[in-house]
C-alpha cells in the first residue's frame, strides 16, 4: 500500500484552490443554466413528432423566425458597423464631454427595456419626433418590421461598441507608422493592419448583439404593433402560448429559438477563432 | 545580390519642436554624411527620438529645415521620403506571416509600380536570407525570438529600397546576449550595404562601438557631434563627460588659468581659458595610478572596500572626504597588496575640468 502510493506521481497545480472553485463552477452551471435548459427540452417533448412539426412549420411560426432572426442578425451587423465606429471615436480622439458620450454608451445596458421601449414609439410614433417627419416621406417606423428594428438596434449597441473599444484601444501605435513608413495610404492601413486585429472582437460583439436581441422582449412589444404574421416576434409568440397554458408549445418554440442561436453563435466564434488562429 | 542603394546625405538643420509646454528640440543642426553610421545618444528626454521621428516624418519640424538627398522634406509624408524605420518593439504586423511583413511595403504600392508577384517573392527570399531566416517565411512573428523579429523588422524597412535607415533604440528589447550580436552584425550589414543610416540609444557603449560619428543630444540641444574618439577623449561639456560612463567628479578652485583640487600631493592642472571661479575635476576610474603609501608626488588614500569583477578590480578609495572610484587590473591590486583599510599613493593620470554647472 505505502509502495503504491510512493510509486504514484504527484501532481500538483501551483495555483492553491482547483477543487472548491471548480465545484462551485459546476455547481452553478448545472442550477442556473443547465438544469432550467434541461428542463425546456424534456417539456417540449410532451408533444408528439408530429404536433410539434405542425407548430414549428405553421405560418405564424415560421413568420416569427424569420422575423426575429432575420431582424437580430441584421441590427447586429449594424450595430457592428455603429460600434466600430463609435469605439474609433471613442479610443482615438479626443473631444469635449468625451467621457460622458463614453458613459452613456452603456444606457441601453442601464434603461429598464420596457421604458425602451415606450420611449422609441414616443420617438417614432407618427406624431412623434422623428416619426412625424418620417412618416410625411412615407416612412412608418412604429408598429412595423422597422420599428422592431430599430429597437434591436438600440439594445445592441453597446455590446458592439464594448467589445471593440478595449482592443482598438490596446493596439499599438507605432504598428500604424510602421505601415505608414513602408508607404501605405491611410485606407490600405485600416483594412490591411487595423481591422484583421479588430475583426475577432467585431464579430464577438455582434454575436453578442444578435444573443440580446434575438431574445428581447421588453422594449420590442410595444413599437413592434405585433400584428401576427407581420410584425410578431418570437419571444411574444412564447408569452401567448404560456397565457394560454400550452406550456408544451412554448418549450418547443423556445428550445428551437435556442438551437438556433447556439448554432449562430457558434458558426461565428468558430470563424473568429479560425481567424485568430491563421493570423496569430 | 541587393539592389545597390545610393547612399544620400541628410541635412537637420536648426530644427525646433515642442510638446505643449516642454521644448523636445532646440535649434539642432547636424549634418549626416552619405553611407555614414550616426548615433543620436542622450538619455530619456533628451529629444533623440523625437529627432528620428522628424526625419522620418512620423513628427514634422516646427522650426528649421530638413533635407534627404539634397531635396526638402520638412514638410514631406514619411512614405514619400524614401526611408526605412526600424522601431524598438519591433512593430511587425502580428496578424501576418514573416513574408507577408517584410513582403507589405512592395504590395501596398500603386499598381502601376508594384513589382510582380515573382519579384517580390524573389525579393523577400533575398532579405530572409540576409537576416539568416531562410525558410523561415511562413511563420508568424509569435514564432520567433526577439531577436528574430528585430531582424525581420529590418528585412521589412530595407525591402522597400530606402534612401536612409532609421532605428529607434534598435536593441532596448534584446536580453546582454543577443544585443551585442545583433550589434555586431548590423555594423557588418552597413558596411555591405553602405546605408545612410541614423539610429537612436540612451547605451553609451552600444553608440561609440557601432558608429561612425556620434551626436550627443541633452534637454533637446545637441552637445557634442564627433567621431567616437573625439567624444570619449575630447568630450565637450561635463554633461557629455558624465555621460559617457563612470566618472570621478570633485570640486576645485581655478585661478588664472591654473586649477587645483585642494588634494596634498596633488598637482595644480592647467584649465586655460576657464574663468576664476570654482570648477569641477573630472578623473576617469581607469585613468588613476596607484603606488605604495608614501611614494613622492602621491595623494595618501585609504581603501573603503573592493570587489574583483573578472580580470579588473573595483576599488572604492577616500582621500579625506573625497570619495574616489578606481578601476584596476586585479594583477596591481593584488601587487600592492590592497584590502579594506589599507592606505595606497594615488596620482591621476589624466584630470579634465570644466566650470561648476549652474
Amino acid at each position: 500500500m505505502s509502495i503504491a502510493v510512493a510509486a504514484a506521481p504527484r501532481r500538483r497545480n501551483a495555483l492553491p484552490g482547483f477543487g472548491p472553485t471548480i465545484g462551485l463552477t459546476v455547481f452553478v452551471v448545472c442550477v442556473l443554466i443547465l438544469i432550467p435548459v434541461a428542463g425546456l427540452f424534456v417539456k417540449a417533448t410532451d408533444l408528439s413528432v408530429a404536433q410539434a412539426l405542425a407548430l414549428l412549420s405553421s405560418p405564424r411560426v415560421l413568420a416569427a423566425f424569420r422575423l426575429s432572426f432575420g431582424l437580430a442578425l441584421l441590427a447586429a451587423a449594424v450595430d457592428g458597423i455603429a460600434g466600430l465606429l463609435i469605439a474609433w471615436v471613442l479610443v482615438r480622439y479626443d473631444f469635449p464631454l468625451r467621457r460622458y458620450f463614453d458613459a452613456i454608451i452603456d444606457l441601453p445596458f442601464a434603461l429598464p427595456t420596457a421604458v425602451a421601449g415606450i420611449a422609441l414609439t414616443a420617438l417614432y410614433a407618427d406624431n412623434g419626433w422623428f416619426g412625424a417627419p418620417l412618416a410625411r416621406l412615407g416612412i412608418n417606423v412604429a408598429f412595423t418590421p422597422l420599428g422592431i428594428f430599430v429597437a434591436l438596434l438600440f439594445i445592441g449597441l453597446p455590446y458592439a461598441v464594448r467589445t471593440v473599444q478595449p482592443v482598438l484601444a490596446d493596439l499599438e501605435r507605432d504598428v500604424e507608422e510602421a505601415a505608414l513608413t513602408l508607404g501605405a495610404h491611410p485606407r490600405q492601413i485600416f483594412s490591411r493592419v487595423i481591422f484583421p486585429q479588430l475583426l475577432p472582437a467585431i464579430l464577438t460583439g455582434i454575436g453578442l448583439a444578435f444573443a440580446r436581441g434575438v431574445g428581447e422582449y421588453g422594449s420590442v412589444i410595444f413599437i413592434a404593433g405585433n400584428m401576427p404574421g407581420i410584425s410578431e416576434i418570437l419571444p411574444l409568440l412564447i408569452v401567448i402560448r404560456l397565457q394560454q397554458y400550452d406550456y408544451a408549445g412554448a418549450a418547443l418554440i423556445a428550445a428551437t429559438m435556442l438551437v438556433g442561436s447556439l448554432v449562430i453563435l457558434l458558426a461565428l466564434n468558430l470563424f473568429a477563432g479560425r481567424w485568430v488562429r491563421r493570423h496569430g | 545580390m541587393l539592389a545597390p542603394y545610393s547612399p544620400v546625405e541628410i541635412a537637420i538643420d536648426g530644427v525646433g519642436k515642442s510638446f505643449g509646454k516642454t521644448l523636445a528640440l532646440d535649434d539642432v543642426t547636424i549634418g549626416v554624411k552619405p553611407g555614414e553610421l550616426l548615433a543620436l545618444l542622450g538619455p530619456s528626454g533628451s529629444g533623440k527620438t523625437t529627432l528620428l521621428r522628424i526625419i522620418a516624418g512620423l513628427e514634422i519640424a516646427e522650426r528649421g529645415r530638413l533635407a534627404i538627398g539634397g531635396t526638402d522634406a520638412t514638410n514631406l509624408p514619411p512614405r514619400d521620403r524614401g526611408i526605412g524605420f526600424v522601431f524598438q518593439n519591433y512593430a511587425l504586423f502580428r496578424h501576418m506571416t514573416v513574408f507577408e511583413n517584410i513582403a507589405f511595403g512592395l504590395r501596398v504600392r500603386a499598381k502601376a509600380e508594384r513589382p510582380t508577384r515573382a519579384s517580390i517573392k524573389g525579393r523577400v527570399d533575398e532579405l530572409l536570407s540576409l537576416i539568416q531566416l531562410d525558410g523561415m517565411g511562413g511563420r508568424l512573428p509569435s514564432q520567433l525570438s526577439g531577436g528574430q523579429r528585430q531582424r525581420v523588422a529590418l528585412a521589412r524597412a530595407l525591402a522597400v529600397e530606402p534612401r536612409v535607415l532609421l532605428l529607434d533604440e534598435p536593441f532596448g528589447a534584446l536580453d546582454a546576449k543577443v544585443r551585442v550580436e545583433l550589434r555586431h552584425w548590423l555594423r557588418s550589414l552597413h558596411e555591405r550595404l553602405g546605408l545612410t543610416t541614423v539610429f537612436v540609444t540612451h547605451d553609451q557603449e552600444e553608440a561609440l562601438e557601432l558608429s561612425d560619428r556620434v551626436a550627443i543630444l541633452n534637454r533637446g540641444r545637441l552637445e557634442q557631434l564627433g567621431p567616437p574618439r573625439e567624444i570619449y577623449d575630447q568630450p565637450a561639456s561635463s554633461f557629455v563627460i558624465e555621460f559617457l560612463g563612470e566618472v570621478n567628479k570633485m570640486p576645485c578652485q581655478v585661478a588664472r588659468g591654473i586649477a587645483r583640487l585642494g588634494i596634498e600631493g596633488c598637482h595644480p592642472v592647467a584649465a586655460p581659458g576657464l574663468p576664476d571661479a570654482h570648477a569641477v575635476a573630472y578623473v576617469r576610474p581607469h585613468e588613476i595610478e596607484m603606488s605604495a603609501a608614501g611614494t613622492p608626488d602621491t595623494a595618501k588614500a585609504v581603501v573603503q572596500s573592493l570587489s574583483v569583477i573578472g580580470p579588473r578590480t573595483r576599488i572604492h578609495l577616500m582621500i579625506g572626504t573625497q570619495r574616489l572610484e578606481v578601476d584596476a587590473e586585479r594583477s596591481t591590486a593584488e601587487a600592492l597588496g590592497l584590502e579594506q583599510g589599507t592606505s595606497v599613493g594615488v596620482k591621476f593620470r589624466n584630470v579634465r575640468i570644466y566650470p561648476a554647472t549652474r
